[in-house]
C-alpha cells in the first residue's frame, strides 16, 4: 500500500472524528486503487487526500504549532521598523486578520500603559505590522502582543536601536587595479553603495560591510574583514577565473548583518600569449625523487663498502647483553639443564621447572682427614682423568666466571659419563671458587679450607672435614628445608682414597633403586646421608653438622662413623647455594647406610651409593659400593632432572 | 592622528581631532556596554526570573533627547553635545555603584567585574572628550549644571531578594548599553555636520 508519509509534525488537532473521515475514506481508496490501477491513479488519488488534508489541518506541515508567534522584528535604517509573526493552524478557519497586535511604548513608569494596535497590516507583507518614522521611537522600549480571539499568544519586548538589520548594499561595481608581472595574477578594486535607505551621510546610522568572493565554479565563500568605508580592494586573483562578489552589511557594533547584496560577477581580461603559462610550482615531486636516489646510493655504498669503519659509524654493532657464566650457545641449543646449573651457582637461582620432587641436593663434604688422606694419591687419580670435562659442560665459554674447576669452556656434553669426575686442577682452584661464587661443587681436596656447611648447625668440629670456613654461612642443604629452591647439583667427584682425604666421590653410576653408585674408591666410605636437617635429629647427633631424615638411628648405629661422617657434614661452602653430595668424597666411612655420621676418625669410602633419594630435601647414601648402574651420570657433582628422575622408582 | 606636541601647554586640538577621538572612545564605550550587557545574561541567563519583571525605564529617559532622526536633525550642535554631557555625567555615580554592588553577586566572574570597570572608564573618559569638545564649542558652557538624573536604582541592587537585585542589574546594563549607542549616535551626527567627509 502506497501512502504518502505524513509528516511527522502534522498534528490532527481542531477537527473533530467527523472531519478525518473523508480523509481516511481517501486513503483507503488510495491504497485499494494502487492494486487496481496504476500509479497515476493512485497519484491523483493520493493528491486529493493530501488536499483534503490540507483543509482539514490547514497548517500541516508548515507550522508546528498552532499558536501565532513573533517570528522577527526588524529596523532597516533605524527609522522605521516592522514585526512579522507566524500564522497559527486557524488561520484559514477564521478570517484574515483576526491576529491583532498591539504595542505600547514605555517611557516612563508613571503613564499608565496603553495599548495601541499595530498601524499598518499590510505594508510589511503578510503577518506582519509595519511601524513607520513617526510611530517609531529610537532609544525607546516597546512591548508588542499578539492577540488572538481576545487572548494575548505572545508577547514581546525590545527597542529599535538593537533590531537593526540593514538592507543590502546597492551598486556593486569593481576595477581593474593592476596586472602582476607574471601577468596571472590581477588585483581589482569592489565598489558600491550603501542601502539608499540608510542614512549614512548625516551620521544617523553608522554601517560596516563584509566582501565575500569566490571562483565562479567554487562552493565557498570568501570572506574579508568588515570595512567602514564603501570600497575595498581584492588582491590576487586568477586571470583566467571568472570570480563571483557579494556583500552584505550591519549597523556598526551590531552583531546581526543584512541580507547579501546582488552577487557581482568578475570576469578579468584574458591572459596575453606572452604570459607565462604555468605558476611556477616547486618541484617537490624532482626534489623527493632525487632525495631518495641519492640516499639510496649512500645506503647501499655504506652497506658494501669495505670500510669497517665507515661502517661501525652508520651501523655501529649494538652490544649484546653478556650473562656471567652462560654461554650464549647454550641458551641458543636449548640446553636447559646446563644452563640451570650454571644459574644455580648463583645464590638466587630457583628452578621452579624441576621436579622438586626428584629434586636431590647434594652436600659437598669436604673430608679433611690428614691421617689418612693422601693428598697425592687423589690429586693423581683426578689428574689423570680425561673426563673431567664433563664439568665443562656446564659453564662454557665465560670467561669472567673465573671458574676452571669442573669447568672448562667450550666443552659442551650432556652425557654424563661415569667416569667423569672433576680435574684435580680445578679441584685445586675449587674452593677460592667457591668462596666467591656458587659453584658447582667439585671438593676441593687441597682447600682445607672449604666452604663449611652452615645451617643451623654447629661447625664442624670433626678435624676430618675439610669444611671451609666461609664469611657468608650460606646454608647449602642437603635436604635442607631452604635449600629447595636452590638447584641442587649432585656433584660426584671421584672420590680419593680414604687415605687421601677426598673431598669427593665420583659417582659413576646410579642404580634405577636410586642408589648412587660411585667410583671404585679405595675405601669404603661410609655412606653419607644427606639428610634433612631436623633439630631432633640433631639431637640424636649431636655431633653431626647434618643430620639425616628418616635415619636417626643410624646417627647412632653408625656412631663409630659418624666422625668419619662428620665428614658427610655437609662440607657446605658457606657460599654455595646448593648441596653436593659431596659426602661422596667425605672419607667418612660410611658403611652403606644413610646416616649421618659425625665425623670420625674412621677411613670413609671413596664414594658413598645414595640409597635413597628422597624428597629435594634429602638424599640417603649407602656406603656400600654397588655396581654400576646404567649410564647416566652425574658429572662434577651435580644430577640432571632426568637423571634423577631415572633414579627416582 | 596629530596630536599635542610633547611639553606643551595650552596646546589646543583642533576640533576635528576632538572629535575624532571623542568618536573613537564612544565606540569604545558602546562596545564594553555591549559586552557587559551580554556577558551578565551569559552568566545569569539560568535564572530568568529577572525578566519576567517587566520593562523599567532608564534613569536617563527624562533626560531630554530626540528620539527620531528628524527630532536629532532639529537639535544644535550645542545640544546635542549637552545632552551627551547630561547622560554620561548621570552615568558616573550609577556605574560605580554598579560595580561595587555586583561583587556581591552570587558567582560574579571576574569578566563581569573588568567589564563594568572598563564600562565606567571610557564613561569617564568619553566625558571629558564631550567636555573638551563642548568648550570649544561653547566656551564657558560647561560650568553650567548640566541637567542629569538622579538615580533610584541602588535600592533594587541592593535588594535582598536576588531576583530583584538580578533585575536591577539587567536594568542598568541594559540602560548604559542603550545610553551609549544615543551618545555614540549623537556625537556622530555632530562629527558629521562639523566634517561631512570624514567618513560619513
Amino acid at each position: 500500500m502506497r501512502t504518502r508519509a505524513l509528516s511527522p509534525e502534522a498534528r490532527l488537532r481542531g477537527p473533530t472524528g467527523m472531519d478525518l473521515w473523508p480523509l481516511l475514506l481517501t486513503l483507503a481508496l488510495a491504497g485499494s486503487s494502487d492494486a487496481f490501477s496504476g500509479s497515476e491513479a493512485t497519484t491523483a488519488i493520493l493528491g486529493r487526500a493530501s488536499q483534503s488534508l490540507q483543509r482539514v489541518n490547514p497548517g500541516l506541515g508548515t507550522n508546528s504549532s498552532d499558536k501565532p508567534t513573533f517570528t522577527k522584528c526588524r529596523s532597516p535604517e533605524l527609522e522605521t521598523f516592522s514585526c512579522h509573526w507566524t500564522d497559527g493552524a486557524h488561520h484559514s478557519i477564521r478570517s484574515p486578520g483576526s491576529v491583532r497586535l498591539f504595542y505600547t511604548k514605555r517611557i516612563t513608569q508613571e503613564r499608565p500603559q496603553e495599548w495601541k494596535e499595530c498601524p499598518d497590516y499590510v505594508s510589511a507583507g503578510e503577518n506582519s505590522c509595519y511601524f513607520n518614522s513617526s510611530y517609531t521611537s529610537i532609544w525607546t522600549p516597546y512591548c508588542i502582543k499578539l492577540i488572538n480571539n481576545g487572548g494575548t499568544v505572545d508577547q514581546k519586548c525590545f527597542s529599535v536601536d538593537q533590531i537593526v538589520q540593514p538592507d543590502p548594499p546597492i551598486g556593486l561595481n569593481w576595477t581593474l587595479l593592476n596586472i602582476s608581472l607574471t601577468g596571472i595574477h590581477a588585483d581589482i578594486q569592489v565598489r558600491w553603495e550603501p542601502p539608499p535607505n540608510a542614512d549614512v551621510h548625516k551620521g544617523w546610522i553608522v554601517l560596516e560591510y563584509e566582501l565575500q568572493y569566490k571562483e565562479a565554479n567554487e562552493t565557498q565563500w570568501k570572506m574579508m574583514d568588515p570595512v567602514l568605508s564603501t570600497s575595498v580592494p581584492v588582491y590576487s586573483l586568477r586571470l583566467d577565473k571568472e570570480y563571483e562578489v557579494r556583500v552584505r552589511s550591519r549597523q556598526r557594533n551590531s552583531e546581526k548583518y543584512g541580507e547579501f547584496s546582488e552577487v557581482l560577477c568578475v570576469t578579468l581580461p584574458q591572459m596575453s600569449a606572452l604570459t607565462c603559462e604555468e605558476d611556477f610550482r616547486f618541484p617537490w615531486f624532482l626534489i623527493v625523487i632525487f632525495g631518495i636516489f641519492g640516499l639510496t646510493v649512500m645506503l647501499f655504498v655504506f652497506i658494501f663498502s669495505k670500510q669497517q669503519r665507515i661502517k661501525m659509524l652508520i651501523l655501529p654493532p649494538v652490544p649484546v647483553p653478556k650473562i656471567k657464566g652462560i654461554d650464549p650457545d647454550l641458551l641458543k641449543e636449548g640446553k636447559l639443564e646446563e644452563v640451570n646449573t650454571i644459574l644455580a651457582i648463583h645464590d638466587t637461582y630457583k628452578p621452579e621447572f624441576y621436579n622438586d620432587d626428584s629434586w636431590v641436593e647434594f652436600i659437598e663434604l669436604d673430608i679433611d682427614d690428614p691421617d689418612e688422606k693422601t693428598e697425592g694419591s687423589d690429586t693423581d687419580r683426578l689428574l689423570s682423568n680425561d673426563h673431567q670435562k664433563s664439568l665443562s659442560n656446564l659453564e662454557a665459554k665465560d670467561d669472567d666466571s673465573g671458574r676452571t674447576s669442573c669447568y672448562e669452556p667450550d666443552i659442551l656434553e650432556t652425557d654424563f659419563d661415569a667416569s667423569d669426575m672433576c680435574d684435580g686442577t680445578s679441584e685445586v682452584t675449587q674452593p677460592q671458587r667457591l668462596k666467591g661464587e656458587a659453584d658447582l661443587l667439585c671438593l676441593d681436596q687441597k682447600n682445607q679450607n672449604n666452604s663449611s656447611y652452615h645451617e643451623a648447625s654447629p661447625a664442624t668440629k670433626q678435624p676430618s672435614v675439610i669444611l671451609a670456613e666461609e664469611s657468608k654461612p650460606q646454608p647449602l642443604l642437603i635436604g635442607g628445608t631452604e635449600s629447595t629452591h636452590q638447584a641442587a647439583h649432585t656433584q660426584l667427584s671421584n672420590p680419593s682414597s680414604l687415605a687421601n682425604i677426598d673431598f669427593y666421590a665420583q659417582v659413576s653410576d646410579i642404580t634405577p633403586a636410586g642408589s648412587v653408585v660411585l667410583s671404585p674408591g679405595q675405601k669404603n666410605k661410609a655412606g653419607i646421608s644427606q639428610c634433612d636437617m631436623h633439630p631432633e635429629v640433631v639431637s640424636l647427633c649431636p655431633d653431626n653438622t647434618y643430620f639425616c631424615e628418616a635415619d636417626a638411628k643410624k646417627c647412632i648405629t653408625v656412631a663409630p662413623h659418624m666422625e668419619i661422617e662428620s665428614h658427610a657434614q655437609p662440607s657446605f661452602n658457606q657460599e654455595d647455594t646448593y648441596i653436593t653430595t659431596e659426602s661422596l668424597t667425605s672419607s667418612a666411612g660410611r658403611s652403606g647406610t644413610a646416616e649421618c655420621a659425625p665425623g670420625s676418625e674412621m677411613p670413609v669410602p671413596d664414594y658413598t651409593s645414595i640409597h635413597i633419594v628422597q624428597s629435594p630435601q634429602g638424599l640417603v647414601l649407602n656406603a656400600t659400593a654397588l655396581p654400576f648402574p646404567e649410564k647416566e651420570f652425574l658429572s662434577c657433582g651435580y644430577v640432571s632432572t632426568d637423571q634423577l628422575n631415572k633414579i627416582m622408582p | 592622528m596629530s596630536g599635542c606636541p610633547r611639553g606643551s601647554t595650552n596646546c589646543q586640538l583642533s576640533l576635528t581631532e576632538l572629535f575624532n577621538r571623542a568618536g573613537l572612545i564612544a565606540q569604545k564605550f558602546q562596545t564594553a556596554a555591549m559586552d557587559l550587557y551580554n556577558e551578565f545574561h551569559q552568566q545569569y541567563s539560568g535564572e530568568q526570573g529577572f525578566l519576567s519583571q517587566g520593562i523599567v525605564p532608564c534613569h536617563t529617559a527624562l533626560i531630554p533627547s530626540p528620539v527620531t532622526k528628524e527630532q536629532a536633525q532639529s537639535y544644535t550642535n550645542e545640544q546635542l553635545l549637552g545632552t551627551c554631557l547630561s547622560i554620561l555625567r548621570s552615568w558616573e555615580e550609577p556605574l560605580s555603584h554598579v560595580l561595587t554592588e555586583a561583587r556581591k553577586l552570587p558567582r560574579v566572574s571576574r569578566v563581569i567585574l573588568s567589564k563594568i570597570e572598563d564600562v565606567e572608564a571610557q564613561n569617564m573618559h568619553l566625558l571629558q572628550g564631550v567636555q573638551k569638545i563642548m568648550e570649544q564649542v561653547r566656551p564657558g558652557s560647561v560650568a553650567e549644571n548640566q541637567a542629569y538624573s538622579t538615580w533610584s536604582g541602588l535600592q533594587r541592587l541592593k535588594s535582598t531578594s536576588q531576583d530583584t537585585r538580578l533585575h536591577g542589574f539587567h536594568v542598568e546594563c541594559r540602560c548604559v548599553r542603550r545610553d551609549a549607542n544615543k551618545v555614540n549616535n549623537l556625537l556622530n551626527i555632530v562629527k558629521c555636520r562639523m566634517d561631512p567627509s570624514g567618513g560619513c
